[in-house]
């Protein structure tokens, strides 16, 4: 496919995505009168454009070409280092929860605990992150 | 599980690029199975026999 042909397939999810960002950065500005508006809708569209351009595309727009995607990608190596790196993140992700909260709670550690959505980020991806990088290293 | 693949491709000068471009996967998961690090899945085993107009049972051995 030439790249012109490639770049008009992107203009459906080019559109929507900018149609939701205005809208997101409009729902920012409304959320936050004391803000400059015109500001806060132009920075948050800014920011979620390309995020929702790229989301739109592979969910929406080019559903089947992801699908192939994924579906070629079944039998790489890859596939499996990350099955085997989201095993290990969610594993590490209740045990390590639950370390978090006890030592918060037995040594009154206000950032451990309670845990937030920052903890389980963090440890989540922190834990998929390292698993997946040392399955690679180790596979090579 | 052992396999000849590394002889196998060298004997009809494929790279594994070439090997992975064939198959449809990663040249990496070509590097993962020739070094036996990665064992492939049931209908790869079966691409690859083909590939190399042999049986699976020619290409692996399983450990003993």
């Amino acid at each position: 496919m030439s790249l012109i042909l490639r770049l008009r397939s992107w203009v459906p999810a080019i559109a929507a995505g900018l149609v939701l960002a205005v809208a997101a950065g409009a729902a920012y500005a409304w959320r936050n009168p004391g803000q400059p508006r015109l500001l806060s809708i132009v920075i948050m569209a800014i920011l979620t454009w390309p995020v929702l351009t790229i989301a739109l595309q592979m969910l929406v727009f080019d559903r089947r070409a992801t699908d192939a995607e994924i579906d070629r990608a079944k039998d790489d190596v890859e596939r499996a280092w990350f099955q085997e790196a989201g095993a290990t993140a969610f594993v590490t992700l209740i045990g390590g929860l639950i370390c978090v909260q006890a030592l918060g709670d037995a040594f009154r550690i206000p950032w451990l605990s309670p845990i937030g959505l920052t903890h389980v980020l963090v440890l989540g991806l922190g834990t998929f992150a390292l698993s997946y990088l040392w399955l690679r290293r180790r596979g090579r | 599980m052992d396999n000849r693949l590394t002889h196998l491709r060298s004997e009809r000068g494929l790279s594994q690029a070439a090997l992975a471009e064939l198959l449809g996967v990663s040249r990496q998961t070509i590097i993962s199975i020739e070094r036996g690090r990665f064992d492939p899945s049931l209908p790869l085993a079966f691409k690859l026999a083909a590939t190399f107009e042999t049986t699976i049972e020619a290409i692996f051995t399983p450990d003993r």
